[in-house]
Parts: structure tokens; sequence; C-alpha cells
């Protein structure tokens, strides 16, 4: 009932509050009804509540999903991409493959010298090194191209003894490890006739060969620098 | 009864204190901001929301996304 039905009621019932009564009464049973309806939305409004929790959770679990996702497709692409690489080298490698026969002389070749081991019968005070020594050098083609003014003071030169494959006289017999023979102690006893090598300094080939592969940049005796 | 009675008075005084005191109850319930044919929508937008977030995960757990070979 609108306030202005409500005046004029109020007006022509001035004297009968019977009326005002039952206005109040079916107003209260009006009221009672919007109660229950409130009450009944208060508890849909509750479960609304907990599905609105439950979806924040969702959302929390899909983030959580979506992030482990992402790491799981880079970590994937990282293998895959490595993998590719390896596949390449693989193929490369095999494009450039050598002989296992032919690496074996190889490595024969540049360790005949004793640049990469000692000799077997090598002790201390030995002065042979890895290295040309001082009187390798100086009997060496340099060192004769130095010396021609004094050819022939000693009698003969370091150089022609040691390509003959005999000590200098400076170097006689006079250490255990010393002797006279040091052609066939030049490579290790057990590899001297293995793949048919030749001793350095025996032969003008071989000797081209040691001066080009310990002069050249990929081998492994002048990598050590 | 007089109308006018002190009686009276204090009757329809105490009437007018619980009125206001439900007018404020009723302003603080829960849930009666919208009528209750737009909270029903609402509360079924928000069931078909967790259902379908819920399928959505279900679905990427048992996902497998490589073909394992049968070796």
């Amino acid at each position: 009932m609108t306030a202005p039905e409500l005046c004029s009621h109020r007006v022509a019932s001035y004297l009968k509050p019977q009326v005002i009564l039952e206005l109040l009464v079916q107003r209260d049973g009006e009221f009672q009804e919007l109660m229950r309806i409130a009450h009944e939305q208060g508890k849909v409004h509750q479960e609304m509540q907990l599905l609105e929790k439950e979806a924040e959770k969702r959302d929390t679990d899909i983030q959580q999903l979506q992030k482990q996702l992402k790491e799981a497709e880079h970590i994937l692409a990282t293998a895959v991409y490595q993998a590719k690489e390896k596949l390449k080298s693989i193929e490369k490698a095999r494009k450039g493959s050598v002989s296992s026969e032919e690496v074996i002389k190889y490595a024969h070749r540049i360790s005949a010298s004793n640049a990469v081991c000692a000799p077997l019968n090598w002790v201390p005070g030995d002065p042979r090194r890895p290295y040309p020594t001082d009187l390798e050098m100086r009997s060496g083609r340099l060192g004769q191209m130095s010396n021609l003014s004094t050819n022939g003071v000693n009698g003969h030169l370091p150089g022609d003894a040691l390509a003959a494959g005999r000590l200098p006289e400076v170097l006689t017999p006079q250490y255990p490890w010393q002797s006279g023979d040091m052609s066939l102690n030049m490579l290790p006893p057990n590899h001297s006739n293995d793949f048919m090598l030749e001793p350095p300094g025996h032969n003008k080939e071989n000797e081209d060969d040691v001066e080009v592969m310990s002069t050249d940049s990929s081998s492994s005796s002048s990598d050590s620098d | 009864m007089d109308k006018d009675s002190p009686d009276v008075h204090q009757e329809l005084n105490k009437l007018k204190t619980k009125i206001q005191e439900a007018r404020e109850q009723i302003v603080a319930m829960p849930g009666i901001g919208m009528s209750p044919e737009q909270q029903k929508q609402q509360f079924e937008n928000l069931k078909e929301q967790v259902r379908t977030k819920n399928e959505l995960l279900q679905k990427y757990k048992s996902l497998c996304m490589f073909d394992i070979p049968k070796s």
C-alpha cells in the first residue's frame, strides 16, 4: 500500500484503529515473506562464496601448471637443440673419418723422437731431452752454416756423427745409459719393428718428415706451447 | 484502550526501536544486493566456471603429448 493511500486511510480511519491494526498485520505478513526470501538468498550467497574460492584455487592450479609446462618446454627445446648439434657432429665426423691404422702410424712417427715420452732407459743425468739441445742445434744445418769457418777444428762435426748414428766424442760412454749403438736405442724396443718405421736421422726423407711435423702447426708435439 | 495513554506510547516506542534494529540488520545481511533472479543467474555462472576449469585441469593433467613408442 503506497503512502498516499496510507494517508487517506489514516484520515478515513482516524476513528478506526482496527483498520490500522489490520494494515499493520498485513505489512508484517509481507515483511515475513521478504525475510524468508532474504534468508534463502543468504544461503545462496554462502554457496556462491564457496564457488568463488574454488574458482580462485583452480586459477592458481592452472597458473602453476602453465608455469611447469613452460619450464618443460624450455628444457625439451634445449635437449632437442643439443641432440641436433650432436647429430651434426656425428655426420661431420663420419664424412671426415680417418683410418685407425693411419692415426696409429702418425702417432708412432710423432713419438719416435721421444718428444712425448722419455726413452725406457732414460735416467736422471741423461743429457737427452725431448727438445733439441744446444749441442744438437749447433750440429744442425743452421749451426753448420755459421760454423763454416771452424770446419775441421775438431776433426769431425757432432752433426755428422749424429746423422751417421754414432755419438760424438764428448758423449762417449761414461754412464750406464750411454751406449755406442744409439741407433737401436732411439726407438722403443718393442715398437722398432712395427709398422716398418725408420728411426729419425737415418733417412733424409724421414728428417724432412720429422722437421715438417715438428714445425707443422697441427702436430701435437708443437701444441704444448 | 486510550490511545494517548503512556502504555500505548511506550509500546509504540518499543515497536519503532525494533523496526529500526530490523532495518540495520537487513542492511548488513549478505546476498540481498541483487534480486533473487540475478543472484540465481550469477550462481549458475559461477558453477559453470568452476566446472569448466575442473575439466580443463583434468584434461591437461591426463594429456600425453608424446607418442611413446612401444619398444
